[in-house]
């Protein structure tokens, strides 16, 4: 009878399918299943009570009100104008942060410009040298070439250092200590 | 012209030099380059730039909650909260400032300046001088038809030689033993035609050291950023030369 009891009431507040009896199904409410209030009872009343807290814990950081929703915006509307005039310029905070990705993305475009460019000037510089040097001395162009049918791989030497914030407190090596260890 | 070069190869090198071949001696120069110490400044922009996206992030970042994150009574806890305690001041968006218990441990860490002693000097010889700068070495000539000229380190190669082991074996001649260098591969980088040499070059990176320039090939040396580099090189050198380096 106390059984069929429970078992209802757990079936009307989760509107799960009744799970396990061990461990207690998510509920978005605080109370708690009553068993009858033997040893092993008890103390299946305080771990229920106790990962209750940790889903309470849970659900206040996640739907927390001190965070505002990002649920998404609604779409305007595609008309001709908003097509034409993307940002309003009425609302002014919009076409404040608006101007400020514009400028940010531009920035952007001109430092990527700026690297292509100078990658290139170095790739029309080397093939340059490699046309003269193939003029110049057969043996050194063959030498000189990399290619795929050759077996030595180019490594980097372990101590090109990586820029960083701030420099090393002995500033440059002029006696060659990491070297001579 | 055709038949000479075949000739060529079973003629040796001297003959050549002394025949109409004398314009085709290919010289090796070295692009030595100490590569940037520091991370470049960032700009104003920048700097608002990411202010401004930090700033939205906190308006938007959820509550910081300890219950979850320290067990209750454990040594952690009582480390944070002694560090909140000292933290009294709010962000802009009126949340608690979230202060690390070893905050105080990282910003008592020496670290050295960014502008060196050799930056107020301008000290061209010292290779502390503008860390977040690539720098060149240009070495004076002091003998032969250019000397007193400022120039990259060349030098013709010997017989046999390819341009990689010619690059470092004229490099030490030049500058001395007393550095680490790596040479960046076999591939020339650029090429430089100036009256009847031609002057290929090889990049090469300092790694540890200092410049000892040999007498009889230098007479003195300088490290000069890219833009500096103009005031050393002649114009149609400079021309040549500023392709192959990169802005930064």
């Amino acid at each position: 009878m106390n059984s069929s009891a429970t078992y209802i009431r757990r079936a009307a507040t989760s509107g799960l399918r009744p799970s396990c009896n061990v461990c207690p199904p998510p509920t978005f409410s605080v109370t708690l299943v009553r068993h009858n209030q033997t040893d092993a009872a008890s103390k299946k009343v305080k771990e229920i009570s106790s990962a209750d807290k940790r889903y309470q814990l849970i659900r206040d950081i996640l739907y927390s009100k001190d965070v505002p929703s990002t649920s998404a915006k609604p779409l305007r509307p595609l008309t001709a104008k908003s097509v034409s005039c993307p940002v309003s310029t009425k609302n002014a905070d919009e076409a404040k942060v608006d101007a400020i990705e514009r400028a940010w993305a531009l920035e952007k475009q001109k430092e990527a410009a700026a690297k292509v460019a100078e990658l290139r000037g170095m790739y029309e510089s080397m093939r340059a040298a490699m046309e003269e040097l193939e003029k110049t001395d057969p043996r050194l162009f063959e030498a000189a070439k990399v290619g795929a049918d050759k077996d030595e791989v180019v490594v980097f030497p372990r101590r090109l250092r990586v820029p960083t914030e701030t420099p090393p407190i002995d500033g440059w090596d002029y006696e060659m200590k990491a070297g001579n260890k | 012209m055709n038949v000479l070069r075949t000739a060529s190869r079973a003629i040796p090198r001297r003959c050549l030099a002394t025949a109409a071949g004398a314009s085709q001696k290919p010289h090796v120069g070295i692009l030595l380059k100490r590569d940037p110490v520091i991370l470049r400044q960032l700009t104003e922009f920048e700097h608002a730039y990411y202010a401004y996206r930090d700033s939205i992030e906190q308006g938007e970042s959820r509550p910081f909650n300890p219950e979850f994150y320290f067990k209750k009574g454990s040594t952690a806890e009582q480390r944070w909260l002694a560090a909140q305690e000292s933290a009294t001041e709010k962000t802009p968006s009126g949340k608690m400032r979230i202060v690390q218990p070893r905050d105080e441990e990282v910003g008592s860490l020496n670290a050295a300046n960014r502008a060196t002693e050799a930056d107020a000097k301008k000290d061209m010889k010292s290779l502390d001088r503008a860390l977040d700068r690539t720098l060149y070495l240009v070495v004076k000539r002091a003998a032969g038809p250019v000397k007193g000229t400022w120039q990259l380190p060349s030098g013709a190669l010997e017989a046999d030689e390819v341009l990689h082991d010619g690059a470092t074996r004229h490099l030490h001649e030049e500058v001395g033993s007393a550095l680490e260098t790596w040479v960046v591969g076999k591939t020339p980088v650029g090429h430089l035609v100036s009256g009847n040499d031609k002057i290929f070059y090889m990049k090469a990176h300092i790694l540890s050291g200092k410049i000892q320039p040999n007498g009889k090939l230098a007479s003195d040396y300088a490290w000069a950023t890219k833009q500096e580099l103009k005031e050393y090189l002649k114009p149609e050198q400079y021309a040549t030369v500023s392709k192959m380096m990169a802005e930064l």
